[in-house]
């Protein structure tokens, strides 16, 4: 697993301000955030969140959704879900808010290496996975094959329409797209993202997936990958559920024994499998 | 428009054997097994946009896609088709024939030319009913059919009520 950088303890709870630079719709109600520092950037690696703060009305947790080549220019994806996700989606180029991270572990791609790497993304689940698809096409000699599942609830829900556009036409990445439902002129596939895992080629014996959506989506994938025949030990979902203090104090994340915000979000099957299911506590 | 398959010759009971042998509905299907299939069998193309059953109609056949896309849909009140699951070469489509005189819920509209093996569900209904070992093995295939399409229902319930709840 890929372990956060190590963060000055003063840093850790102190926000920087970003510059939002541009705003990005990607559907009816998520949008895609660029913001750039108003000091030095800070690297994150794939997987890794942020808490974005919005002066005045308050924090959320985000995983980063840009290149992690990049930290200059770094997005976060958000969907309106509460006070301060609405007041995120609100945000007009030149705004400043706060952000402080980034928090947590990070997917495992070092320990995909020479492997098959599939990702499954469900929804905005895309978007946490994002930056470790674009770190993987950019050492793409690392992977066998790299396949990326994604679904959504209809076409007018994909998110980043044009990086799908973009992968399905490289030939290092093989794309597979369905929605839940759609009406005729969709041209894709039909059917939740589960019923691409027993299709789409890959080695389950020699593969590593990372999946990212709602958790009901990530337990179906678990079954499925499991009836494939891939290792549980060799899938990876990324968790995100109450995050506030982001530093494994708070208690407002925790799931069962373990702190979310500090011991993931990202975590293999086997930490987590008998959690999914768990209430709030 | 459903016509026969030019590509197999109707009547040639091994062609069409060997075709559901590769299917994957019939994947380690015994030889005996196999031979009753084909008995009831015949080969078929559906024309690009036209239907390959509409709701309402008898269900009294289990196909078995060779190629193509088929859309199930469900159309009402007027409004446009709502596609609910698409299915492909490989995917096996429709177990209401284990039942007699179910109707399909569903139309399944050609979405480009699909050729499938078409297996008569009077016929196979009544083997499955004269021969315990193969009217188990049947039911097992078209209960773990019936399983997987479950699951993604629920899981599609599950999509649309979390979205519905966050919104």
């Amino acid at each position: 697993m890929t372990v956060a950088p190590e963060l000055p303890v003063s840093d850790l709870l102190t926000s920087r301000p970003y510059v939002v630079s541009t705003v990005r719709q990607q559907t009816h109600d998520i949008v895609t955030i660029d913001v750039r520092p108003e000091g030095e950037p800070i690297a994150f690696v794939p997987g890794q969140f942020d808490m974005v703060y919005v002066y005045g009305t308050g924090e959320a947790a985000i995983s980063a959704s840009s290149d992690p080549a990049t930290p200059e220019l770094l997005s976060h994806t958000i969907r309106a879900v509460g006070g301060v996700t609405q007041a995120l989606n609100e945000l007009q180029p030149g705004a400043t808010i706060g952000i402080r991270g980034p928090y947590g572990r990070g997917w495992p791609l070092a320990a995909a290496e020479g492997r098959d790497l599939v990702i499954v993304a469900g929804g905005i689940g895309l978007a946490p996975v994002r930056p470790a698809i674009l770190a993987a096409l950019a050492q793409r000699e690392r992977f066998s094959r790299i396949a990326l599942l994604v679904g959504a609830r209809s076409p007018r829900d994909l998110v980043f329409r044009d990086d799908l556009d973009r992968w399905t036409a490289d030939r290092r990445i093989d794309v597979h797209v369905t929605v839940d439902s759609a009406v005729r002129g969709w041209s894709g596939r039909v059917g939740v993202v589960t019923t691409l895992i027993p299709r789409v080629p890959f080695d389950p014996e020699h593969a590593t997936v990372l999946t990212c959506g709602p958790e009901t989506m990530m337990w179906f994938t678990g079954e499925a990958l499991r009836k494939r025949g891939v290792d549980p030990a060799q899938v990876y979902v990324t968790l995100e559920r109450n995050m506030k203090c982001a530093v494994g104090t708070c208690g407002h994340c925790q799931l069962g024994p373990v702190f979310l915000c500090r011991d993931g979000p990202v975590f293999a099957w086997p930490e987590v499998a008998d959690l999914l299911g768990e209430r709030e506590l | 428009m459903t016509t026969t398959d030019p590509a197999l010759p109707q009547g040639d009971l091994d062609a069409v054997r060997t075709t559901i042998a590769q299917h994957p509905f019939a994947a380690g299907l015994a030889v005996d097994h196999l031979a009753v299939l084909a008995e009831h069998a015949a080969t078929v193309v559906v024309a690009a946009g036209t239907f390959v059953f509409r709701q309402g109609a008898p269900a009294d056949t289990l196909y078995l896609l060779v190629e193509g896309d088929v859309d199930l849909e469900v159309a009402g009140g007027g409004a446009e088709p709502l596609v609910l699951e698409s299915l492909h070469g490989g995917d096996a489509l429709g177990w209401s024939w284990l039942f007699p005189t179910q109707p399909w819920l569903f139309d399944a509209h050609a979405r480009s030319a699909t050729r499938a093996v078409t297996i008569d569900g009077d016929r196979l209904r009544a083997a499955v009913h004269a021969d315990a070992v193969f009217g188990r093995d049947l039911a097992c295939r078209v209960a773990a059919l019936v399983s997987d399409r479950l699951r993604h229902a629920r899981l599609q319930l599950v999509d649309s009520w979390t979205h519905d709840r966050r919104a």
